[in-house]
């Protein structure tokens, strides 16, 4: 891997990666922010939901976890959305991190300084990694942060649940 | 050990003809000439000398490194100067060859890149994007230098320069190649090999025809002779004329040989007006296809 090039690449990205940082947190804010309505007629809900084959419900992700806790609530609607902006985010940037040096003809430039393409390959990807992390750590800690505040707020002050969510 | 060393070099585009059999000696310290036409594979043999293309056959040496198996060694003493230069539109001159030294892992460069920017009136600041052909010409001709390569490969260096700038290129390649700079390099223009070059390769259709010193090269030359008569003259044309065309006391013709002889016959004619010019390169190509 080369620092300069790994470095380079950082800043070049930098810009598509906030964008897509803060596509992934303002979803995060918003599926959040249903919760509660949903967990209002979490009883009504799980009934109808235990009418559904179990076999189908299972392959849904449907529990009765799902309406009775935040946790389950994120697991079925919230996880599987995240899941699929952020492999958005990964497979766009991942084809154009290489492909558009290819487009621009910025390729002759790069091969043609001391590298091997193996080392121009690796530290593409090195970048590409540590954005993908850094957006999914702040996405993390946010989404932790709101869920303890919603739990708090709906069931008021607990503890142990807010620390259930954490540990989740 | 030789700056350049390109033995039996093949390399086709599937079936098409890129470079067939080059062999090829350049010693430290020369301004090797690489001249044909377009097309001829000049592109083809620089660009499988930097690692860009894979060879099909033969192999070749920058300072003793395989440039096919051992490229990055090969390339980190190399300057390129591409032809056509493409670099990130979004960067500035200044980013661009920040970038290009600190991938040389070359630190330091600021004064430097000052010197080269002001001695080719370069603005760093300006977006690469925003450049004209010749002023992106001159970032690239600056990256080619500014990490003190010990051999210099240039395509077409010229193409997009204004005679000034022209002049001083020429002039910073002198400077180099006094401290010990290799030169390779490639032109369609026999006049500017002419004037850098002690040593050049013909190559056309792929193959190398003739590899001479540029003395050699010149006295094979071929030149054309124009001239206009006072009053119609009886003469024999001198010897190494050929394609004599006359219209009124317009002659023109071909001339291959010594240029004092030819100097000579020529101030014995009735001369209002001559003109010797350098014939395009097709002509010279076809001069020495025909020996």
């Amino acid at each position: 891997m080369n620092k300069v090039l790994y470095l380079k690449e950082l800043k070049r990205n930098r810009k598509n990666s906030l964008i897509w940082g803060a596509i992934v947190l303002g979803f995060t804010f918003m599926i959040l922010s249903i919760y509660p309505s949903f967990a209002e007629m979490g009883e009504q809900m799980a009934q109808l939901m235990s009418k559904l084959p179990q076999e189908m419900a299972r392959a849904f992700g449907i529990d009765d976890a799902t309406w009775s806790s935040i946790i389950g609530f994120y697991a079925t609607y919230y996880g599987i959305y995240i899941t699929l902006l952020m492999g958005i985010f990964t497979a766009s940037t991942g084809a154009t991190i290489l492909g558009k040096e290819e487009r621009d003809g910025t390729a002759e430039f790069l091969l043609t300084r001391p590298l091997s393409r193996r080392t121009v390959v690796n530290s593409k990807y090195a970048a590409l990694f540590t954005l993908l992390l850094a957006i999914y750590v702040v996405k993390r800690y946010v989404r932790l942060g709101e869920s303890c505040f919603l739990e708090q707020r709906l069931i008021g002050p607990s503890s142990r649940r807010c620390m259930s969510t954490a540990s989740f | 050990m030789p700056a350049i060393e390109i033995t039996g070099l093949t390399k086709f585009y599937g079936k098409q003809r890129g470079i067939e059999d080059v062999h090829l000696t350049v010693k430290r310290g020369e301004v090797f000439g690489f001249i044909g036409p377009n097309g001829a594979g000049k592109s083809t043999a620089i660009r499988t000398l930097l690692g860009l293309l894979k060879p099909d056959g033969g192999s070749a040496r920058i300072l003793g490194h395989d440039v096919a198996k051992d490229g990055v060694a090969a390339r980190a003493r190399v300057g390129y100067l591409p032809s056509e230069i493409s670099y990130y539109p979004e960067m500035t001159s200044r980013e661009l060859l920040e970038y290009h030294a600190g991938l040389y892992g070359v630190k330091d460069v600021g004064a430097k890149m000052e010197e080269l920017a002001e001695y080719f009136e370069l603005d760093l600041d300006r977006e690469i994007d925003d450049l004209s052909y010749g002023n992106k010409k001159k970032c690239a001709i600056i990256q080619s230098v500014l990490h003190d390569p010990e051999v210099l490969i240039l395509d077409e260096p010229t193409g997009g320069l204004d005679p000034l700038m022209q002049h001083r290129f020429f002039d910073m390649l002198e400077r180099l190649n006094a401290k010990g700079t290799t030169v390779f390099f490639s032109s369609h223009v026999l006049s500017e090999i002419q004037r850098m070059c002690s040593k050049a390769a013909v190559i056309r259709e792929g193959k190398i025809t003739a590899v001479e010193d540029i003395t050699t090269l010149l006295s094979k030359q071929m030149k054309k002779v124009r001239m206009v008569l006072r009053e119609s003259a009886n003469f024999t044309l001198p010897k190494g004329a050929q394609n004599h065309h006359v219209s009124g006391l317009k002659h023109s013709f071909d001339f291959v040989g010594s240029t004092s002889t030819l100097i000579a016959w020529l101030n014995e004619q009735p001369l209002v007006d001559v003109t010797l010019s350098e014939p395009d390169l097709e002509s010279i190509f076809m001069n020495y296809y025909q020996r």
